[in-house]
């Protein structure tokens, strides 16, 4: 009896020291935990559900898509077994990740329609947004973007396709409506916006505001500041080719802005 | 007497079962069919991480209980007599910086060398590892923070209730976390590629360098910044700023857009007193044990506006504490002096100063388990550096 309380006394022990490795590397080992977990509590089908599940989640958290996506799928079968009724976050997660993995749109487009008719409160501001969001992402629609959308949880993302999408469209000045009141104190990507829409929209020319970066940064061959240089009127040394060029280089994700740069250029032409 | 001893062991056992209730073998039983983001399955709402993160914690009480001196240990280097008795003529000034380098700090990252302190206080497997700069409030700093705010968010001047929520609040709180953390800046060493160099080319990879290092840190490792000097001049860099801005949504979509960011703060009623004063007992504990905590809340009345922010540090007021917090939408040099806080107010609720009376409030899903990611990394790098890893 004796023997079996120490042996009880010592695993308690061993079980709270934490050893830089164990922190180190959460999902080593992750799998023979799970399975433990399965033995210890998994005794029904729910229960397997529940503990498959939770341990989905906390992979998606450490971004460990294929594993997360593995025990989605053991706590889908075990959940459809066990007929639960609200798998309504496997589903969700699911589109998540297959949508991070590069899942092709049709795969896409059957696992939302799923999200759609499993998850709950859909009169909940943040699952109407997160809905419509992924609509926009699978079907790439931007025309659905309205205003409700951009004042949202998730205005930010929708805000960026919504200026993609006008500067696409040549609506250069309700794109530049649509750029944060505190323009000066975000960040470069939307300063750029900014400049090179203010440059189409207006005859006066105003100052750029990545004029004070490049005044710092001068040798800098950053996209930005080539574009800066250019809107700045060194055209004869910094061409739309040029910068295209950098914008590969980089892997500059707002290559549309080039169609507008080349607006700039008509102007000044007309000018 | 043996049956004595039995009993009294299974009494021992049974107590500390419960100090080990992060074991789901304690859990209540109650299995009622719900949605389990909203309703912990048997209690647990995480799994390896938050437990890891419960014993961290309980490791690093334990530490203080055993060192309570721990927080400020000071050893000296060489006798301070040497430096007294050399002349006599000397100012206090001139005594005080002498006598500065002959004392070194001897806790998590402090200044000693192995000689003066263990690399059990140097390089300790607790939440002490987390904290590199001398207070928690010095991360608040502008050199500390992104050189960037949040976007979409309001003008400086405009009232609360033109309060705009979009932004990637909750990507930026977690960058400048990671980076807080785990990155080594230092400005005196060279980067690989000459910072100087008129060559466009080499200018590119110096920038390529610095995003590989950038990703590293992202990815919740350690990663050095040569030639930087700190998180505002990095973020100030073209290419990199760009760079972050993107990574910065990114980190908001992994936060926000899974389901269990959908489901955070969905509370557009005031909370309860019982749990706002539970939040804040959570909050002050994550800082008591060296971490600026990821928090999420919405407005009164406004589900879908909610805000992410890191708590830079508390204060008290008499018996009431008071939450300074680290907001993205301000500029960082707003974080001095607890300008913005959040207080529980006599009626139980919690008050904004910049939004007034909040709804819901939470520790976001994603900080401990950063907590203990991080960890690992930083005790191995602290060895490292200390030189404790050859012992």
């Amino acid at each position: 009896m004796q023997r079996l309380f120490l042996f009880i006394f010592s695993f308690i022990i061993i079980q709270t020291h934490l050893s830089a490795s164990e922190v180190g590397d959460l999902v080593q080992k992750y799998e023979a935990e799970v399975e433990a977990e399965i033995k210890k509590q998994g005794k029904t089908n729910e229960d397997k559900y529940y503990i498959y599940a939770l341990f989905a989640r906390e992979l998606l958290g450490l971004k460990e898509y294929e594993l997360s996506k593995n025990y989605y799928q053991k706590a889908l079968s075990a959940g459809e077994e066990a007929e639960i009724l609200d798998m309504s976050e496997v589903h969700y997660n699911m589109l998540f990740i297959r949508y991070k993995q590069g899942a092709d749109k049709n795969e896409l487009k059957k696992l939302f329609s799923i999200v759609k008719s499993t998850i709950q409160n859909q009169d909940a501001p943040k699952i109407k947004a997160g809905i419509k969001y992924w609509e926009i992402v699978i079907n790439g629609d931007n025309k659905r973007i309205d205003e409700s959308l951009l004042n949202s949880y998730i205005g930010a993302p929708y805000s960026m396709a919504k200026l993609q999408q006008l500067i696409e469209n040549k609506e250069y000045k309700k794109a530049l409506n649509l750029l944060p009141a505190n323009i000066k104190d975000v960040n470069m990507v939307l300063k750029l916006h900014y400049d090179v829409l203010n440059r189409i929209v207006f005859t006066e020319k105003k100052n750029l505001l990545c004029g004070e970066k490049l005044k710092k940064y001068p040798r800098s061959p950053a996209t930005s500041m080539q574009i800066c240089r250019f809107l700045k009127g060194n055209e004869k040394v910094i061409t739309i080719e040029t910068i295209q060029k950098q914008m590969e280089r980089e892997e500059f994700k707002y290559e549309y802005l080039l169609s507008a740069l080349k607006e700039v250029k008509n102007e000044e032409v007309k000018k | 007497m043996r049956k004595n001893i039995a009993k009294l062991l299974l009494f021992v056992f049974l107590c500390l079962s419960v100090f080990v209730s992060c074991n789901q073998n304690m859990l209540a039983v109650g299995s009622a069919v719900k949605n389990f983001v909203t309703t912990p399955y048997r209690g647990v709402r995480d799994a390896i991480a938050n437990r890891r993160y419960k014993r961290a914690v309980k490791k690093t009480q334990k530490a203080l209980a055993e060192n309570p001196e721990g927080q400020n240990a000071t050893c000296i280097v060489n006798p301070i007599e040497k430096v007294m008795d050399e002349d006599d003529e000397k100012t206090i000034d001139d005594i005080l910086s002498e006598v500065r380098p002959q004392v070194c700090s001897c806790k998590a990252w402090g200044t000693c060398s192995t000689k003066e302190c263990s690399c059990e206080y140097l390089c300790p497997e607790t939440l002490a590892i987390l904290q590199r700069t001398d207070s928690l409030q010095d991360l608040s700093k502008p050199e500390n923070s992104l050189n960037f705010r949040n976007d979409w968010s309001p003008n400086f001047e405009n009232t609360p209730e033109h309060e705009m929520t979009a932004g990637f609040c909750w990507g930026h709180a977690s960058i400048t976390s990671k980076f807080n953390r785990l990155a080594f800046f230092d400005n005196d060493k060279q980067p690989p590629f000459d910072k100087n160099s008129p060559d466009p080319e080499v200018q590119n990879q110096l920038i390529d360098y610095y995003r590989e290092q950038i990703d590293k840190v992202l990815d919740n490792k350690v990663a050095d910044f040569p030639g930087i000097k700190n998180l505002q001049e990095l973020s100030d860099i073209p290419g990199l700023e760009e760079y972050l801005y993107d990574k910065m949504g990114e980190a908001w979509a992994d936060n926000a857009m899974t389901f269990q960011g959908l489901a955070t703060v969905m509370q557009a009623k005031p909370m309860k007193r019982k749990k706002n004063e539970k939040f804040f007992e959570d909050v002050k504990a994550k800082i008591d044990n060296h971490q600026q905590p990821q928090i999420l809340f919405t407005k009164e009345g406004a589900m879908g506006y909610t805000h992410a922010v890191l708590v830079s540090h508390y204060i008290k007021d008499g018996d009431d504490t008071i939450l300074c917090i680290r907001d993205n939408n301000y500029p960082p040099s707003s974080n001095k002096d607890c300008r913005n806080r959040m207080e529980l107010k006599e009626d139980g609720t919690i008050n904004y100063n910049k939004w007034g009376t909040l709804g819901g409030t939470k520790l976001a899903h994603n900080d401990n388990r950063e907590a203990v990611s991080q960890m690992g990394e930083l005790v191995e790098r602290c060895r490292s550096d200390k030189g404790c890893s050859e012992e």
